[in-house]
């Protein structure tokens, strides 16, 4: 009878020439020499929203503006925005971090919302803070939850929200923002469901609704388009974490990269651009964070 | 008889002066009776100019107030407070929720607040949204110019009031939400945005004022006018629309000044024009002066009379002197009388001369009030009861009657049918209360067309305040009626089609949410989209595009209820709202849009005739309901869009009601959309190769499998793109790029003795084989690849032949002629035809992998692959079972005769470099050993 696996084993060569392509993360001088700078951005929220536009995408635009070099947008997303970066694959086995493997160097600098955690700057350089950001729980209108009060002490507020959870499901995305694992809520008898159809922030909600799970979380950029593209649909019961930065990430050896981006940041708030961005792409962040913004004016 | 004639006239003759100063006193009677009455009737004209322009202005205002009041409205109804209520319902708090609604308020308003122009000025000062415990939630603008009184009371509707002390323009605007009253948005827009309608005396027009209702004077502000700041309160009170002197005012600054008070409709504000006599009536003689002028006359008829007297004593006297001093002082008597007579006929010339000039004078103004009347607008003079003594030229043009017809006739003989009894009632009613009335009229021709006028009516009174006569003015306002009429149907209907646009549909779905709201019933929106549109009027050309859709509009037309709206939503989008369907129960209100729904959807069953075109065309249709409780018409619009898009997916020509799973979904297909748009332009698709063999394991060719390694995601499955590629036409580009790469690799194996005896299978979707130039297209690839048609086997799915069978077997035909083969893809599972089977150039029956799967456990699989067979022998055609995987399959299909077979069980699809490499291994065996052990043994 004729073989079954005859012909299988031949695809191994025709994926040696994916890495012949790579090329390397570069500190400051190198991409002047190189005259292109490479963003690493996730189409997530209005961050980078993949129409060619986005909160982070002008501010890496005007970047490359500054320091002389064209602007190259190279799309990822949060589970390979890392390994794009520094060409390594990010292990992580509880507070450990360790870096694996080698693949492609996609780009020169992440920037696309993302969030200050301890584990990713064991590994990466992080710039001045770009925007406040904080993790909420979310459920659909008809849920029987009932949003909480308005508390002076947000660990407080924390406590209660965490309390609401109860039984329920909670939809939630590892190794981004919304990994359960940053704010305690692993094996804790929280009924966790994993969304992995996809690496996109935006869909946590419309999956919620098509009852992925009874509940999600949810970071306050999404929150605040959501609720305007949700309106009726959803509701905020309260925060999860406590608030958190986001920041633009470099590799750990372009540190002069990272200094220019930051006297950069610095000249962009000083001249109010920064804030006319800011109310751009999030209109409504600034009330949430008032005392932030108040410290940029 | 003649001689006492005769001695009559010489007894006259010495009193011919006195005769002809009677005559001419006679004369000058006339002509300052008719001065008299010209200056009377100027001046009611003048007057009644002065009421019309005072109106005018009262009207400005209060529009411009109106605006304030609807824009405060609007604001009041926007989505993004609809939004903060329903977030606010569902119990989020303003920390963790409410921010983002009120940030998006605060944008709007302050959008409002820098976008909003009047004449150049901001339109606001400040705008705010309360809650319904009159908190203020939302403030932008000045906060100097906050209400004292903000909002917070239960508004039934939206109103203005003008706070007189801070110079004020506030707009109240309660939000409604469900039926109950929420909030309200304010809106205050300062007092001197009104400067510019209130005139001024600096051209020479009339002072105005604009006097709130206390009399208190808020325009003109900078102005120095204490007088009427005193005189405020009485000034308010005067009788609105009629002029009246100022001669009882205390303040002497106003004497000899005429006012007129014109209330604004709406408000308690009025405007109030101050003029002097001569400002109004301008330097003309006035009735008094004209009385005074007979006077002069009548006194000089007297003199005339006392010259006489004297001149007969002098004679007399003269005949006694001449009788006593006959010879001394005859000369000197005639002398003197004569020079007597001289000085005396002197004054008489010099006064009929100052006479002549004052009627020359008279005449003027007489040719001036008649150059008003013959003006280019349509006038008419009435008596009392309304029957017309007099009509001008431009008024016996207008209606086609001459002067005679008019004349004696009422106004009955020209109205037209459009107004009630009741409307004409009101109008007399209006003219005897106030003097005057207008407003918009219908003429009736003598010809029996009608016409649209603006018709003024003024009354025209005596000295005693009695009215003598009517004056109606017919202005043409044809040409504003024509330009509104076009304005209002470039603004809100469709050109092409005549349907509603956008706009209107927006609107009118507004208007359906509001009456559902009361009526607590269901209704529902339809989303329509032509299939295939793009590609009629890329093949066809816009014309017949535009053709179909104003076909495709009537159809849609005649589906619906009168009640219910069609509109032109852009491109081949249609919507139908059902505003109303009757019902408050989802299902049965479900049930009654589905029938609609269906009822286009058979409504397109026909094919269109498009000029000399038959056009076969179906649409997709989308539905959501919309229950009372929905206030968002972006989003029901978004759903009905997205059910279109899934009915799209599911095959077209269908129906799909809203389901928020499809979101995702179609997120996801638009991604793999642009990507592959994207790649295709770089042509990084490629080609894998599965092999087909006979029955003795013979390779003789292989199916070519399109792939596309994605840069990011990896091999995307030809499940996940093809069927984008289908449904957004990318198939064409696609179609193209894979047999120009096919007939590239037949040139390249022609080269090489193990691979020159191979053939390539590859597939060919509907749209592609109904390209007009698809013949031609072929045949130039294979030109141009050098590659030989004879192996080259073009796949066809059986959907290919569901339309228009006749131009695909004619193409075949052409292809055939050339040496490529046909095979028939799928065959069994769809439309399978033997008519038509008959008639097509084929080469090959493909099972399909379906029956093959299930043949060992499923008999009527089992049977229809041995039909198959025996019908393709029947016909000539070789076989092919595609999807054969297990041993047991490939025993049992090779038991019902000698067939071909393609599956996993022979070889997966392979990159052409390790296709190369397999072939030539068939080769050396086959030369070696033609049996398939041999294979098992060096593969296995």
């Amino acid at each position: 009878m004729f073989p079954k696996r005859f012909v299988l084993g031949s695809l191994s060569g025709a994926m040696a020439f994916l890495f012949v392509t790579s090329s390397w993360a570069a500190d400051l001088a190198e991409i002047k020499q190189r005259g292109e700078i490479r963003h690493i951005g996730i189409r997530y929220a209005n961050f980078v929203t993949g129409a060619g536009d986005g909160l982070d995408v002008e501010l890496m635009q005007g970047f490359a503006k500054r320091i002389g070099v064209s602007y190259k947008l190279v799309y990822s997303d949060f589970y390979s925005v890392i390994r794009d970066l520094l060409g390594k694959d990010v292990v992580r086995q509880n507070d450990k971090v360790t870096l694996a493997g080698d693949y492609p160097i996609r780009g020169d600098v992440i920037s696309a919302g993302f969030t200050v955690l301890p584990w990713r700057e064991a590994i990466l350089l992080y710039s001045e803070p770009t925007l406040p950001s904080q993790v909420l729980l979310v459920a659909p209108a008809e849920s029987d939850l009932q949003p909480i009060k308005d508390g002076a002490d947000l660990a407080i507020d924390i406590a209660n929200t965490r309390k609401a959870i109860g039984s329920k499901s909670v939809l939630v995305m590892e190794r981004t923002c919304l990994d359960p694992t940053n704010y305690g809520l692993v094996n804790v008898g929280i009924d966790l469901k994993s969304y992995n159809k996809s690496a996109n922030l935006n869909e946590m909600v419309p999956a919620m609704l098509n009852n992925e799970a009874e509940l999600t979380l949810l970071d306050v950029p999404d929150a605040i388009l959501d609720l305007r593209k949700w309106a009726g649909k959803i509701k905020v019961l309260g925060p999860i974490s406590d608030r958190q930065t986001l920041a633009t990430a470099f590799p750990k050896d372009a540190p002069a990269l990272r200094d220019e981006f930051n006297a950069y940041l610095r000249d962009l708030k000083f001249s109010g651009a920064y804030d006319r961005l800011v109310d751009k792409y999030y209109p409504g962040i600034r009330r949430f964070f008032p005392e932030y913004f108040a410290k940029t004016n | 008889m003649i001689l006492p004639l005769i001695r009559f006239g010489r007894s006259l003759a010495p009193r011919w002066l006195l005769i002809s100063a009677g005559a001419f006193l006679l004369s000058m009677f006339f002509l300052i009776g008719n001065l008299y009455t010209s200056q009377v009737e100027l001046r009611q004209n003048d007057d009644a100019r002065l009421v019309s322009i005072g109106e005018a202005r009262a009207t400005e205002i209060s529009d411009f107030l109106s605006v304030r009041r609807q824009a405060a409205a609007r604001l009041a109804a926007s989505e993004d407070i609809s939004n903060y209520f329903s977030n606010l319902d569902l119990g989020m708090s303003v920390r963790y929720g409410l921010f983002a609604n009120l940030a998006t308020i605060e944008r709007r308003f302050q959008a409002t607040l820098d976008e909003e122009k009047y004449q150049e000025q901001p339109a606001y000062l400040r705008l705010a949204f309360f809650d319904s415990n009159g908190v203020a939630q939302v403030e932008v603008g000045a906060s100097n110019a906050a209400s004292p009184s903000a909002a917070g009371g239960d508004l039934g509707e939206p109103n203005i009031r003008i706070d007189e002390k801070r110079r004020l323009i506030v707009a109240n605007a309660p939000v409604f939400l469900k039926g109950t009253t929420r909030g309200t948005v304010e809106t205050v827009s300062t007092l001197n945005l009104l400067s510019s309608l209130i005139s001024t005396n600096d051209l020479g027009r009339p002072h105005e004022f604009l006097l709130g209702d206390d009399g208190e004077v808020l325009l003109p502000s900078e102005r120095d006018h204490s007088a009427i700041v005193i005189q405020g309160p009485v000034l308010a009170a005067l009788t609105p629309g009629r002029i009246q002197a100022l001669s009882n005012s205390t303040a002497p600054e106003l004497k000899g000044y005429l006012a007129l008070r014109s209330p604004v409709g709406g408000t308690r504000l009025s405007i109030l024009r101050l003029a002097s006599e001569d400002e109004i009536y301008g330097r003309t003689l006035s009735p008094l002066s004209v009385f005074y002028l007979g006077l002069f006359a009548t006194v000089l008829f007297a003199l005339a009379i006392g010259f006489e007297g004297m001149r007969q004593n002098a004679a007399r006297l003269q005949i006694k002197f001449v009788e006593s001093n006959r010879h001394r002082a005859q000369l000197a008597e005639n002398n003197l009388a004569l020079s007597q007579e001289i000085r005396r006929r002197e004054a008489i010339e010099a006064d009929l001369q100052r006479q002549t000039d004052a009627l020359d004078a008279s005449n003027s103004e007489l040719r001036i009030a008649a150059a008003a009347f013959n003006g280019q607008e349509g006038m008419i003079v009435t008596d009392t009861k309304g029957v017309i003594l007099s009509a001008n030229r431009a008024f016996v043009g207008l209606t086609g009657y001459t002067t005679d017809e008019l004349v004696g006739q009422t106004a009955k003989l020209f109205r037209s049918h459009r107004r009630d009894a009741k409307f004409y009632r009101r109008m007399w009613d209006s003219v005897r209360v106030t003097g005057g009335w207008q407003g918009d009229m219908s003429l009736r021709t003598k010809g029996g067309e009608n016409c649209a006028r603006w018709l003024t009516i003024s009354a025209v009174k005596d000295d005693a305040g009695d009215v003598t006569n009517y004056i109606g003015s017919y202005y043409d306002i044809s040409k504003l009626k024509h330009a509104e009429e076009k304005i209002q149907e470039l603004a809100f209907f469709d050109q092409l089609t005549g349907l509603p646009n956008r706009v209107l549909l927006f609107d009118r779905v507004r208007q359906a949410l509001n009456a559902n709201i009361r009526s607590k019933s269901y209704g529902a929106l339809l989303f329509i989209d032509l299939d295939n549109f793009k590609t009629l009027n890329d093949s066809l050309g816009h014309h017949v595009g535009d053709m179909l859709l104003k076909a495709a509009a009537q159809r849609i037309s005649r589906c619906v209820r009168a009640d219910d709206t069609v509109a032109r939503f852009g491109g081949d989008e249609f919507v139908v709202l059902l505003a109303n369907l009757g019902t408050h129960k989802a299902k049965a209100a479900a049930l009654q849009a589905e029938a609609i729904g269906e009822k286009i959807l058979v409504a397109f069953t026909q094919v269109f005739q498009l000029d000399t075109y038959e056009y076969p065309c179906t649409p997709s249709v989308g539905v959501t309901l919309f229950s009372p409780e929905d206030r968002n018409v972006d989003e029901l619009l978004k759903r009905a869009d997205i059910a279109m898009y899934d009915a799209k997916t599911a095959g077209r020509n269908g129906l799909r009601f809203f389901d928020p799973a499809m979101q995702t979904m179609i997120a996801a297909r638009a991604a793999i959309e642009t990507d592959l748009r994207e790649d295709l332009k770089k042509e990084r698709l490629l080609l894998h190769y599965q092999p087909q063999v006979d029955h003795e394991g013979k390779l003789l060719g292989a199916e070519a499998l399109a792939r596309w390694p994605h840069a990011e995601k990896g091999m995307i499955s030809p499940s996940e793109f093809i069927p984008v590629a289908e449904s957004t036409g990318l198939i064409l580009p696609l179609g193209a790029l894979m047999l120009n790469t096919a007939c590239r690799q037949l040139a390249r194996w022609s080269a090489d003795p193990a691979t020159e005896h191979l053939t390539i299978a590859i597939n060919v979707s509907a749209l592609q084989m109904r390209q007009k130039n698809f013949v031609e297209e072929v045949r130039g690839i294979v030109e141009q690849t050098g590659a030989n048609p004879r192996r080259l086997k073009i796949e066809l799915t059986e959907s290919t032949l569901v339309s228009n069978v006749d131009d695909v077997i004619a193409k075949m035909d052409k292809l055939k002629a050339i040496g490529i083969g046909f095979s028939l893809d799928d065959f069994g599972t769809g439309y399978s035809s033997l008519s038509y089977l008959k008639r097509l150039p084929l080469d090959q029956l493909k099972i399909d992998r379906s029956f093959v799967n299930d043949i060992l456990v499923d008999p009527n699989d089992a049977a229809i692959a041995q039909m198959i067979i025996a019908l393709s022998k029947s016909l000539g055609l070789s076989v092919i079972a595609e999807g054969v995987e297990t041993e047991e399959q490939y025993a049992f299909l090779a038991q019902l005769g000698q067939l071909n077979y393609q599956g996993y069980l022979f070889g997966r699809p392979l990159p052409s470099a390790d296709f190369e490499i397999l072939a030539r291994a068939f080769s050396s065996r086959h030369r070696s050993k033609r049996v398939r052990g041999s294979v098992n043994g060096t593969y296995a």
